[in-house]
């Protein structure tokens, strides 16, 4: 006869650790949540589970280590429990396993939760100005707090600050208003000279008076190869026409050295004839290498109201000067588009070209045109290609707000942000169509922001693998805040030859 | 025993269960479980003993539905390792398992247990695939009721465990 069974509780004290992890294994997270709650017993094998790390292999045990480091380094950092590593380690894999064909990398680290900025005008007892600034950045791979005390004698401390950093380099540039106007103020943010380090330094350089009507504007530098001072590109729009300015900065000062110096004005100034554009419309970021050139190539990119279309220009910037190399080159879209720069020399553009929804039809069709700029000397070859994008989504789920371009710096990179959980992934050294990565509806990856935004993607030029993508939120309640961080980038930059060979390929070129 | 005979032109081997039933099984199908592979390499029993191997964890009832398992599955090819670091899928559960694994909760239990005994890996995931699909997307609540588990979290311990969770929790 049958022996009674001697188990009848999938999760009991007797069932061995194997068999405990294989039925683990198969459940979502969200399962897994469910089963903590079930009993006493349960969590605690649960929670055993994920500490032990045995069944779950290396990677979790990686991960929990490295969010323990992170969100040990800082005082008020809470450590992770190995439940909250485990579900990190779940959703790497699960974004690892949907990129495998590609080179994509995918990293996921928990955060103590910190507001993005915090810039707060102050003065020291004796009047003088002062600036305290605390932000998140991106350093070395790791994402790390700057607290920092600005001297910056000209800010009174009724100011009103606001904060951007340049998508390109170490410059930080921080505007302030104030009853009687207006000045912009530039950080180094550089570890060594008191960027990432230091606890006090002074500012590198106060502009003033204000660049008129600040707001929107994009900012870009790049060292000058012949003074060797940096040198800041600001594309700012007014009510009237927008002005693209170059600054020359002074080295930044010591601590015990002299005040910020106050530039009165640019040292250089390019009128744009383009009107009626908010931020988001407005980029900029330098195309062609500088080594071995006195010259830097910027190209600044425009997508206005009236028109409806999305414009590209080059601007040469050598030493305190700048020129115009190629005007308002039209890529179509209405949607603002995507610059991003690649190889010396090579632009690539993303435009939303249309997007087509039908109501109750599981999918969106999205077209988009990608343009390449190949610029030699004066000359600049423009190559479109256009290709469709199927963007599978459930039909309750149709966004009605547009997507987004997110373009990245040199990696030749374009990615298509579509509410709620779908990404396209798009190189030319990849075969088409773009890759697109679907994310299920239980592991959403909640607020994707291009890193430009929120962390700086230049900010670390040792860094092989630049961020193309942050998730970051979660927080949840005043007492217990976190939030996580979830950066997708390429390991490698793409070959040359790929690029090249794709142009010959897809592109239908057209010669200007 | 029923199986005892179906001769076969393979060498059969004699397993034993705890309750002492002698089950003779062809030895190629009884060496998907490591344990007997093991066992047998190690006390160098041949291939024409006439010595039953016993298998003190296993009764008669759930061995024989651990042969059956395994005679049908003789030809599978053998388990590749999978990633451990991932979530692993529990919709591919082949319709014969489905139906073999159609047992009372003892009974799958007893199957989960003497498989990790006998160390067949096929038979371990199918039944952790199945214990794993009676627990997917049942509150907590659903799934005490499916288990017949009394929740012993005080209130307070259930609002700490709930703030843990949330954190994989969708907005």
């Amino acid at each position: 006869a049958a022996a009674k069974p001697k188990v009848s509780n999938p999760l009991s004290l007797s069932l061995p650790d194997r068999a405990l992890s294989g039925i683990l294994r198969c459940l979502d997270l969200r399962s897994l949540a469910a089963c903590r709650l079930v009993c006493r017993a349960w969590l605690s094998r649960i929670d055993a589970f994920c500490s032990g790390g045995a069944c779950v292999g290396g990677g979790l045990l990686t991960a929990g280590r490295a969010v323990r480091q992170l969100c040990g380094g800082g005082s008020s950092a809470k450590s992770p429990t190995a439940w909250q590593a485990l579900q990190l380690s779940r959703r790497c894999s699960l974004v690892c396993s949907t990129l495998k064909e590609t080179d994509v990398q995918c990293e996921e680290e928990l955060l103590p939760s910190l507001p993005d900025l915090q810039l707060l005008p102050m003065s020291d007892k004796g009047g003088r100005g002062r600036l305290m600034l605390r932000t998140r950045m991106l350093d070395r791979g790791r994402c790390r707090l700057i607290n920092r005390l600005l001297k910056v004698p000209q800010i009174p401390e009724d100011a009103e600050c606001s904060l951007k950093f340049c998508a390109t380099s170490w410059i930080g540039l921080v505007i302030c208003r104030f009853n009687d106007g207006t000045c912009v103020v530039t950080l180094p943010l550089r570890p060594g000279d008191g960027g990432l380090g230091g606890d006090e330094v002074l500012t590198q350089a106060v502009i003033s008076p204000p660049i008129s009507g600040i707001f929107p504007v994009v900012m870009a530098t790049h060292k000058c190869a012949k003074c060797g001072q940096d040198q800041l590109l600001v594309y700012s729009m007014s009510l009237a026409a927008p002005q693209l300015s170059l600054w020359s900065l002074p080295p930044a000062a010591d601590s015990f050295g002299r005040s910020p110096q106050v530039i009165g004005k640019p040292h250089s100034v390019l009128q744009s004839g383009v009107v009626g554009s908010d931020e988001e419309a407005l980029r900029m970021l330098q195309v062609a290498s500088p080594v071995e050139s006195e010259f830097a190539v910027f190209a600044v990119m425009n997508s206005n109201d009236e028109d409806t279309l999305t414009t590209v220009s080059f601007v040469r910037a050598g030493c305190r000067q700048l020129s115009l190399l190629r005007s308002r080159i039209s890529l179509g879209g209405d949607e603002c588009g995507f610059i991003t720069d690649s190889s010396d020399g090579v632009l690539v553009t993303m435009v939303i070209d249309g997007l087509r929804r039908r109501r109750g039809q599981a999918r969106c069709q999205l077209r988009l045109r990608v343009t390449r700029h190949v610029l030699a000397g004066p000359k600049c070859t423009v190559c479109p290609e256009t290709f469709l994008y199927n963007c599978p989504m459930p039909s309750a789920e149709v966004p009605e707000s547009q997507p987004k371009l997110i373009g990245h710096g040199r990696q030749l990179l374009c990615v298509t942000f579509m509410v709620p959980h779908c990404l396209a992934l798009y190189r030319p050294s990849c075969p088409q169509p773009p890759v697109v990565i679907d994310l299920p509806n239980d592991q959403p990856l909640h607020f994707l922001w291009p890193v430009g935004n929120w962390l700086n993607c230049g900010i670390d030029p040792e860094r092989q693998s630049c961020p193309l993508l942050v998730s970051a939120g979660m927080e949840r309640d005043e007492a217990n805040k976190q939030s996580h961080l979830l950066s997708l980038s390429f390991s490698k930059d793409a070959p040359q030859s790929a690029v090249w060979q794709r142009t010959v390929q897809f592109g239908s070129s057209v010669s200007e | 025993s029923q199986l005892s005979n179906q001769r076969a032109a393979m060498p059969n081997i004699k397993l034993q269960s705890s309750d002492n039933e002698i089950f003779e099984v062809e030895l190629e199908i009884a060496k998907q479980s490591n344990t007997i592979k093991t066992m047998l390499e190690d006390l160098s029993v041949s291939d024409d003993s006439d010595d039953p191997v016993p298998l003190p964890n296993v009764n008669a009832a759930i061995l024989k539905k651990v042969i059956a398992w395994c005679t049908h599955h003789k030809d599978d090819p053998p388990p590749v390792e999978e990633d451990e670091y991932k979530e692993r899928r529990t919709d591919d559960i082949p319709t014969w398992d489905l139906e073999f694994m159609k047992v009372d909760q003892g009974t799958l239990f007893e199957i989960i247990l003497a498989s990790n005994y006998l160390d067949i890996k096929g038979l371990l995931d199918v039944a952790c695939k199945t214990v794993a699909n009676m627990i997917k997307g049942k509150s907590p609540e659903e799934i005490r009721k499916t288990f017949n588990i009394k929740c012993d979290f005080t209130a307070e311990e259930l609002e700490q465990v709930r703030k843990e969770n949330e954190w994989c929790e969708e907005k």
